[in-house]
């Protein structure tokens, strides 16, 4: 048994059994081999546990087919790796990687002319891709008067344990809930009508919430990133809030 | 030289010693010493400030045309110096110049550094996995080349990326969740690590055992801060307070120096947490003040009797060795 008074470096090129462990190398004393059965068995019990019981689970929510179709699709951007890639959802919940660049941009909005996205970088520009193909239908100088946009219309917070959604506009609730403080929803973006928000959470969800309902938000898409930008289709312009 | 001979032939004939012991120490006794002098030292450490500028020279180079790389540029740059940083280790582990031997150990626990890096570059930007993914996988290729080398030298360096690389295994591993676990669990996890590597340690299946014991001290403590963060409250910061007692009483009961500074700290850092959280701002500064004072005099307290029994254990070795 190694003790406080044989600390000195030692090399074991013929065996890393304990020091003193007897005559021979395959006979250990039965302290070591409690000792080590009890380390081992210690970290897999609390690992076994922490992922028992310490593990976060977002709250269960409907899907989006599970209620009143919602206005009209989305677009956010998100990083896949060293790219960032233009998305959309459809209102029946279909997800898809519209254009990837390796760039960073702002997502600005989805009009008739198709989803604008700006890039800051160099001497900016502005493109505007077609919202099936992503092909690049017309590329222009940012205009003069243009300052970066940060929409959202909600706001969320912790207080006492619960999750708290609100209208960041009028200070509406929107949602509360009871949910480890890790969880959370970022901000989100009202429809062209009003009614809608969209908005992703921390679990990779995009949810989005029926104002005239008390029914709490569903899930549009799992596995994504919308992160605070989102865009609706038919949006002419979205005002910056905050 | 006598006398040892007669005392190894006493204790073989007793049965206390078999042949081929009596025969190692008589041979190890009659090697000459090879204490490290002043100047090997110091050219020793100008070798290593050396070497650490060199490699930081290549580094600012590569880092200037890493992000321009294909990937399979970098794996191939981090293959070769891993390999190249392994297979001299593993070169000089046979050499019995104690320089040699530590420079075997820079070259091996750099190697596992150099097999973490490649893991996470394999796994990260050529086969694009998530990042729970890189860091189990990251964790479980350092832990396992760690394994391997440390059982050939159990030496400080090594057994501190071993238990490094298992700590990132053990983590990555609820990192698998959907959500993150909150810091308390991640707390216990880490702390679960230590303990176990104080376990292992008072076993004796880890050398140098200091190493191990401040290692294991070290991260229970990490782990009851970390688990602290949230909730935050005087349950959480309670526990850390108390392990960190713990770790004291054990010390003092059991003569470990090293382990009884490692606790100290431990209490200065957590007690005046706790303090701050009962109280709150209003007593919080002259309580924790007073609480500091006390500390400081008990610890002195203890370090001089610590002192004391070590003095009076030497003096105890001087006179057994002189009636022998």
């Amino acid at each position: 048994m190694n003790s406080a008074g044989s600390d000195l470096p030692s090399d074991a090129s013929s065996s890393a059994v304990p020091a003193g462990a007897g005559d021979g190398p395959s006979v250990l004393p039965k302290r070591s081999v409690a000792a080590l059965v009890a380390a081992g068995a210690l970290v897999l019990v609390v690992v076994a546990s922490v992922l028992t019981f310490g593990v976060v689970r977002p709250p269960q929510l409907d899907r989006i087919t599970q209620g009143p179709p919602v206005a009209g699709a989305v677009a956010w951007t998100q990083w896949e790796g060293e790219r960032m890639c233009v998305m959309t959802a459809a209102p029946d919940g279909e997800v898809t990687s519209v254009r990837c660049d390796r760039d960073y941009a702002d997502l600005i909005a989805w009009t008739d002319e198709g989803i604008i996205i700006r890039r800051w970088s160099g001497s900016g520009s502005e493109v505007v891709i077609d919202p099936v193909s992503g092909q690049v239908i017309e590329s222009r100088a940012i205009p003069e008067d243009a300052e970066p946009i940060y929409p959202g219309a909600i706001t969320s917070y912790h207080e006492d344990g619960m999750l708290i959604v609100e209208d960041l506009h009028t200070g509406d609730e929107l949602w509360r809930i009871s949910i480890a403080s890790v969880y959370g929803v970022h901000g989100g973006t009202a429809s062209p009508d009003g009614r809608w928000i969209a908005a992703g959470d921390s679990a990779r969800r995009l949810l989005v919430f029926d104002r005239e309902s008390d029914a709490g938000p569903r899930v549009w898409a799992t596995d994504v990133d919308p992160g605070w930008m989102v865009v609706w289709q038919g949006a002419e312009t979205t005002e910056p809030v905050g | 030289m006598n006398d040892l001979a007669g005392a190894l032939e006493r204790w073989r004939a007793a049965g206390l010693l078999t042949g081929d012991q009596a025969a190692a120490i008589a041979a190890f006794e009659q090697a000459p010493a090879t204490a490290p002098t002043r100047s090997t030292t110091g050219a020793e450490a100008i070798g290593y400030v050396g070497g650490a500028l060199a490699l930081g020279a290549v580094g600012l180079l590569l880092g200037n045309v890493w992000s321009d790389l294909l990937i399979w540029g970098k794996v191939a740059i981090l293959v070769l110096l891993t390999v190249a940083l392994g297979g001299a280790g593993l070169a000089l582990t046979s050499k019995s110049v104690p320089s040699i031997r530590r420079l075997s150990s820079v070259l091996l626990t750099a190697t596992v550094g150099g097999v973490a890096w490649t893991a996470a570059t394999v796994a990260s930007d050529l086969l694009a996995w998530q990042d729970a993914a890189v860091a189990t996988t990251v964790g479980g290729a350092a832990t396992a080349v760690a394994v391997v080398f440390y059982a050939m030298r159990q030496r400080a360096l090594l057994q501190l990326a071993l238990v490094a690389s298992v700590l990132v295994l053990v983590v990555s591993l609820v990192s698998h969740a959907q959500l993150p676990s909150r810091p308390v669990w991640y707390g216990l996890l880490v702390a679960s690590v230590g303990a176990a590597w104080l376990i292992a340690s008072r076993g004796g299946w880890l050398s140098p055992t200091i190493v191990a014991d401040i290692a294991g001290s070290g991260l229970v403590l990490i782990g009851a801060q970390v688990a602290t963060i949230d909730p935050r409250n005087v349950l959480t910061i309670g526990a850390g307070v108390v392990v960190a007692g713990l770790i004291v009483g054990v010390a003092v009961r059991a003569d470990m120096l090293h382990l009884l500074v490692v606790g100290a700290i431990g209490v200065f850092v957590l007690l005046p947490q706790l303090v701050f959280e009962i109280f709150g701002d209003v007593v919080s500064a002259p309580a924790v003040l007073l609480i500091i004072g006390l500390l400081l005099v008990l610890l002195s307290v203890g370090l001089g009797r610590a002192r004391h029994l070590i003095v009076d254990g030497r003096k105890a070795s001087a006179t057994l060795g002189g009636l022998l």
